[in-house]
Parts: structure tokens; sequence; C-alpha cells
């Protein structure tokens, strides 16, 4: 797949030509190239369906293109924003996974497979926080800021995911 | 058996996100199962907004006890309410009234009609009075949107307004379950967008209720109040999981059932969904091993197509979940979904009016149901969310865009009729 012929990305193009300027089509495509793939996945993670991700990062893209005159770090935005809706989303669309789906064809080992079960079992907002603290690699001052969360809230929910997660995956 | 140590599970944890994440593309994505066992763990998470238990509920309620018993007070009702007939579909009566779908502000209490009357496919609400505690200000209902998620026949569902007062968005939500017997609300949300500026934020900002409400025999409407610190609804009545019309008078076995029967959106995506459902016991089936074809009259105003085809979107699409059956109509590749909904993604390209049919055939090809989703597709953004400067800069007023937009979509409607 091709971003470049992407309907999500020509609509985008499209939707600003109406209103905007080159430079800001310049720029949202350029930030749609750089981040798209990253913040589905990342919304993939969270909300551990596909099609639900692909929404999460279309609808904050065009959030963003609504109101990129207010904000400052249109990155930082995203990924907030794509966090956020995928937390909410899921509970709201939860019955996306009632439909099952084809399990990550990933050559792995039988650890990595059990330990991402265990993530995959996790609530969402606890999920949301691992896989920003383990993949993403951010601190927890960090998704806090991100996130704009209490850092006492995401130093909560990631000892509860931690907690959790000791218990289903002994050693 | 020994707890893992912080330091090891820690490494696990960055070696599975590392490994598996990366790998999160269009043909893999991870299965995950248990939704009870998530919702669960998510209403647990008690200090994220304003958790209210049962506990915090003075419910001055009555509940129905029988179809028989709201029958009964439905008649009464109706002769209270002036030849206003209460809605109690799935009973004896097939019911309407005379202002279903409208949101009407006038003030509470009055003793002719109830003040607000909502109704989705598959949710019914009225009441007296609705109010939204935001702070020290109340806000009530005026000219709401109302939406229900379809979620599954007889298992999940939800209501969804939204109204904009004093230049704030409002929002309640309320989510119903059902065990096939009875059906609850297990969270109610109000949502004063003034306390969340941005969407991106959406989520932290919304106060929770938890716990069970208006346990409700299936088939049956819930009469009461309801007091809650944020929400106060009074003269309620309410039901979820309205039995949907391929139920009431089945004329065959199977019926198949378009989530989204009206589709009114703006240009963008937009998933459509197809369930069959077993009109006898209005459950809904497993869609396989059924064959779904899906086809749109003007794929120019809105076509069949995934966000992930790079140039894949078609006039129609066939999802098989029948071993053997090629996918192969166009676009290509159209993932095979197992479990009790079908669903395809509509690329809403320009605006207009198109009907999206679905067809589902059983593994001998035998058509086992048709249904139809009208689509009405619009501007992607309004006016006044242009920032005028902006408008400026281009060559083409918005009254202009808007103009080219229409004249396209008529041409290109022309030619698919000419063609069609």
């Amino acid at each position: 797949m091709t971003d470049v012929g992407d309907p999500l990305l020509r609509r985008a193009a499209l939707n600003i030509a109406a209103a905007s300027d080159t430079g800001d089509v310049l720029d949202l495509d350029a930030l749609y190239r750089a981040h798209r793939g990253r913040l589905v996945r990342l919304a993939a993670a969270i909300t551990l369906d596909h099609s639900i991700a692909e929404e999460v990062v279309q609808d904050a893209f065009a959030s963003l293109q609504r109101r990129r005159s207010d904000i400052e770090s249109p990155v930082a935005y995203l990924q907030r924003s794509v966090v956020n809706q995928s937390i909410s989303v899921i509970r709201r669309r939860h019955t996306a996974s009632r439909h099952p789906v084809p399990v990550a064809p990933v050559a792995v080992n039988p650890e990595i497979d059990e330990t991402w079960a265990a993530v995959t079992a996790l609530p969402a907002r606890e999920r949301a926080v691992v896989v920003l603290r383990y993949w993403l690699d951010l601190s927890e001052s960090d998704i806090a800021a991100s996130l704009r969360w209490p850092p006492g809230t995401v130093k909560s929910t990631l000892h509860r995911a931690l907690k959790r997660l000791r218990k289903d995956l002994p050693q | 058996m020994t707890d893992l140590q912080h330091d090891v599970l820690e490494q696990r944890l960055r070696a599975a996100c590392q490994a598996v994440i990366p790998h999160l593309t269009d043909e893999a994505v991870v299965n995950n199962s248990d939704v009870d066992t998530l919702e669960a763990g998510w209403l647990s998470t008690s200090e994220f907004g304003d958790v209210v238990h049962l506990d915090g509920m003075r419910s001055r309620s009555h509940r129905s006890r029988s179809a028989v018993a709201v029958g009964a007070a439905a008649a009464a009702l109706v002769l209270t309410l002036g030849g206003l007939t209460l809605l109690q579909r799935g009973g004896t009566q097939t019911p309407t009234t005379a202002v279903t779908g409208v949101s009407d502000s006038s003030p509470p209490g009055a003793t002719t009609a109830p003040a607000y009357v909502f109704e989705t496919p598959t949710v019914s609400l009225q009441a007296a009075s609705i109010e939204v505690i935001s702070g020290d200000r109340t806000f009530s209902p005026t000219d709401a949107r109302f939406v229900s998620d379809p979620g599954v026949a007889n298992e999940y569902t939800t209501l969804e307004l939204t109204w904009f007062q004093d230049g704030t968005e409002q929002r309640i939500d309320m989510y119903f379950r059902s065990d096939g017997t009875t059906w609850w609300a297990y969270e109610i949300r109000t949502y004063d967008v003034s306390q969340a500026p941005d969407v991106a934020d959406v989520d932290w900002h919304e106060p929770i209720a938890t716990g069970t409400y208006f346990t409700t025999a299936l088939g049956s409407a819930f009469n009461g109040d309801l007091d809650l610190p944020d929400l106060r609804i009074t003269g309620m009545t309410l039901q979820a999981f309205l039995t949907p019309d391929a139920c009431r008078a089945p004329t065959s076995p199977t019926a198949l059932v378009a989530d989204y029967p009206e589709i009114d959106a703006t240009v963008g995506g937009f998933g459509a969904t197809l369930q069959i459902i077993d009109t006898a016991t209005c459950t809904a089936m497993p869609i396989a091993p059924y064959t779904f074809e899906y086809t749109s009259d003007y794929p120019s105003i809105a076509a069949i197509g995934d966000l992930g085809w790079p140039a894949g979107i078609g006039s129609a699409a066939t999802i098989s979940t029948v071993p053997g059956i090629d996918n192969s109509s166009p676009p290509a590749t159209v993932p095979t979904v197992t479990g009790t909904k079908t669903r395809v993604e509509l690329q809403l390209l320009t605006p207009g009016q198109t009907t999206i049919r679905g067809i589902a055939r059983d593994a001998a090809g035998t058509i086992v149901g048709s249904a139809t989703m009208r689509v009405t597709v619009r501007e992607a953004h309004p006016a006044p969310t242009v920032p005028a400067e902006q408008i400026i800069s281009t060559t083409m007023s918005p009254s202009d865009a808007g103009s080219a937009n229409v004249a396209t979509t008529t041409q290109v409607d022309s030619q698919a009729r000419a063609a069609g």
C-alpha cells in the first residue's frame, strides 16, 4: 500500500485545497506521510482493531486540519488525540472487538506471544500506557505530558497494568 | 508459582511491543477477545471521571414487571396524554407517537405530551424533563441530534444525544446490554464539551456513571426517574433493544438487517455493517458460511472500499466466509471477517444521495436476505470552520466551491444513470 494513492490523503488534500493555501497542503501532507503509519499502529495496539484504528487516525488528522491554526505542536496533538480517542472509541464501539480478526502473523517466540496476549487482555487505558511506555519508550512524566493526564494517574495506571501482567505472566 | 521480577517483566514488555506493534499493519490486527474482561477492567478504573455507582443513584423508579403491566401503563398514559401512545414495541402493541424523532424543549411538567421524545431503531426515550448539571449550570436538550450504536441485536446498543447550548456542546450517552431476557444500562455519561476544549481530550473529561440501571424485561419499557449528580431525568419511559421490523412480522427464517439503514454523513469514510437475524429468536446469526454482496447505485457519490486500498474503491464488493469463494470483485482485497457482522468501508466521495444494496447468499448461492442503505453525503466541513483568511487565499469562494461540487456530482450522477 502506498500513501500516495490513499483515499484519505486525497480527501485531506482536497479538503484543504478548498479552503487553504499551498503551504498548508504541504504541511499536512508531510505530517501525514511521516506519522500516519506509526499512529495507525499505535491506535491498533490500543484498539486491537485495524478498522477502528484507521478511523481514529483519520479523525485525528481531520481535527488537526480544522484546528491547525490553534495547535502549536501538531505531532503531539495527533498522538494525544489518537491515544485518547482510541481509548474512548473502543468503549463506545466495543462490539468491534467481538469480530474475531486474524492474529498478527508475526514470527515471534512463545514468550513474546504470551506477553503480547497478556497485553491485549488489559483494559484499553492500561494498555495505552503500557504501549507508550514500552513501545515508544516514554517516561511516566512524558506520558503524562503527552496525554495531559495527571502524573499520578499515569503512575497508578501503569502500576495497575504491571500488577495485572505480573499476575498473568508467572515466572 | 512466582511473579515476574519487575525488570524481567519490563524486558518482556519491551520485547513484545517492539516485536508485535510494528507489524500491526493492514493484514495484521491483534486478536482480543474477551470484551467482558476488557470492559470490566475499564469499569473498575474508578479514578477517571466522576464515577457514580448505583449507590449514588437516588432512583424513584417503578419498573415494569411484565409486558402486560407496561401495556396497562401505556394504555393509561395514552389516556392521560390525550391520545399519544407509549412506545411499546415488542409487546402486543406496536403503537407510535405523534412526536417521534423530534426534540422538544418545552418546559417539563406538561400534561399533554412528554417534553422529549428520542427514538432510534434500537432505543426509545421519552421524558418530561432532562437536565445535565455541570458545575453551577444546567443544560437541557434543544434540537438534539440522537443516534444509537446498533451494536448487536439483544446484546448491546447505545443512545447518544448531542446538542448545542450556550455555545457549548452537550452530550448524554447511555450504554445498554441485554442477556436475552432482560436489558439494562451499564453506564451513563454526560459530557460538557466546554470542560473539554478539544476532541483530543474527550475521553479524559467525560464523567462516568457505572452500575446497573433500569433493569427491565426485554420487550418492555422502564418507567421512572433518574437522579444522578450530573443528570436528572423525570417522567422517563425508556426501552432499549426495540424489536427490529424484520422480527415483527417475519416472512422468512432469516433477514438481512443494515445497522444503519439511513446514512447521513459528511464526505469521508463510513463503516457499513450488515447482520443476519434469525427472525424467530431475533438474534444475530454467525455470518459464516454466507457470502455478502454490496453494490452502490452511484459509486461516484459513495463508493465501496477500504481506507487501506490505494485506488481500490469501486461500485461493488463481495465478502465471503465460504471457503473457496473468491473475494475478487473490485476491490480485490476485501478482508474476510467472522462473527455476527459483515462490514465494508464506504468512501463518501461527493455530496449527493445514493443507495448501497446488500445481498446475503448461503453456501449454495441462494439469497437469504437483502437490505438497502440510503446514503446522503454532505460537504466535509461547514463554512464556519474555515478561517476567513484562508478562504481569501483560494481562488474559489466557498459558495463557488459548493456549486462546483454539486455540479460535479450531478454530472457524474447523470453519467452513472446513463451507464446503468
